[in-house]
């Protein structure tokens, strides 16, 4: 039963990953990434990080994917041609592609007899649920959190600071928007 | 199932994202690929966390999760700053840093 579903997800995560970067399409690539999002994360419940698994159902196929989604929407994207229509640049990214993932796959496998010793054991009744992993977050690995929580904040100003228009728009009438930074200024303390 | 069998499906799944990356002109598309590849990467933390019995690797995909978020923020608002700009998001037509 696991072995079965551990099959059937990854055949599925393949095919759908397959489908992100072979459909011409953004918008179906971004229904195959949520696709993988969701086959990982019932591969997460079987690895037994159920905690994990709805943060990645909600963060990852919830929030970031309907962020691409919306992006997508607003900009309009049509199909259009896939790939890159140079074949020179075609033939050497399909055989870096092709060359690192023979490497990894080999390294794994070579060190399979090795990665084998470290399996095993019984797993503890409440390994990865919500408060062991907490706990964990909020004793050693404190500090990567609270420094997490300013990333995101420098994240969010910094995605709002990009998609501003020209900067002294604050305030100001449409028809005085466009860059002149001086006249806007000076028209604002005549009012005044 | 084994640890090496989780590691080989997030070895596919990473060279999968590399060859989006590579291979695709969209930007969006492209970011998408990245994204990929960060789960990829998840999925071996999580496989190492079960067969290690410990939760550090947990932990570890917690904070990766977040980045990501934070990354597909950013680059989007650049995304659509630049798709603004040059009516385009091709990465093909995007050569205003060309030497």
């Amino acid at each position: 039963m696991e072995t079965a579903l551990f099959f059937i997800m990854a055949a599925v995560a393949i095919a759908a990953g397959g489908m992100v970067i072979l459909n011409r399409n953004p918008v179906k690539s971004a229904f195959s990434l949520i696709v993988v999002m969701l086959a990982l994360a019932i591969l997460y419940m079987q690895l037994s990080a159920t905690f994990l698994a709805i943060i990645q159902i909600m963060v990852y196929a919830g929030a970031v994917m309907v962020l691409f989604l919306f992006v997508l929407f607003i900009l309009n994207v049509g199909v259009e041609g896939a790939f890159s229509p140079r074949i020179f640049r075609r033939v050497i990214a399909g055989l870096t592609g092709a060359i690192m993932g023979i490497t990894l796959i080999a390294a794994i496998i070579f060190r399979g007899s090795r990665l084998q010793q470290v399996s095993g054991g019984e797993i503890p009744a409440d390994f990865g649920h919500v408060e062991t992993v907490g706990e964990l977050l909020f004793t050693k690995y404190l500090l990567p959190f609270e420094l997490l929580s300013v990333l995101l904040l420098v994240a969010i100003i910094g995605a709002i600071l990009a998609t501003r228009p020209k900067w002294p728009m604050l305030k100001l009438p449409p028809e005085l928007w466009p860059g002149k930074a001086e006249d806007t200024v000076q028209e604002l303390g005549e009012e005044n | 199932m084994t640890l090496t069998s989780y590691l080989i499906l997030s070895a596919i799944l990473f060279t999968l994202g590399v060859l989006g990356v590579l291979l695709r002109r969209n930007v969006i598309v492209i970011l998408m690929s990245v994204e990929l590849m960060l789960n990829a990467v998840n999925l071996a933390m999580v496989a190492f966390s079960r067969f290690t019995l410990g939760l550090d690797g947990q932990v570890m995909s917690f904070l990766i999760i977040a980045i990501a978020a934070a990354e597909a923020a950013v680059g989007l608002a650049l995304v659509v700053q630049i798709a603004r700009d040059r009516r385009t998001v091709d990465v093909d037509d995007l050569t205003l840093l060309r030497g």
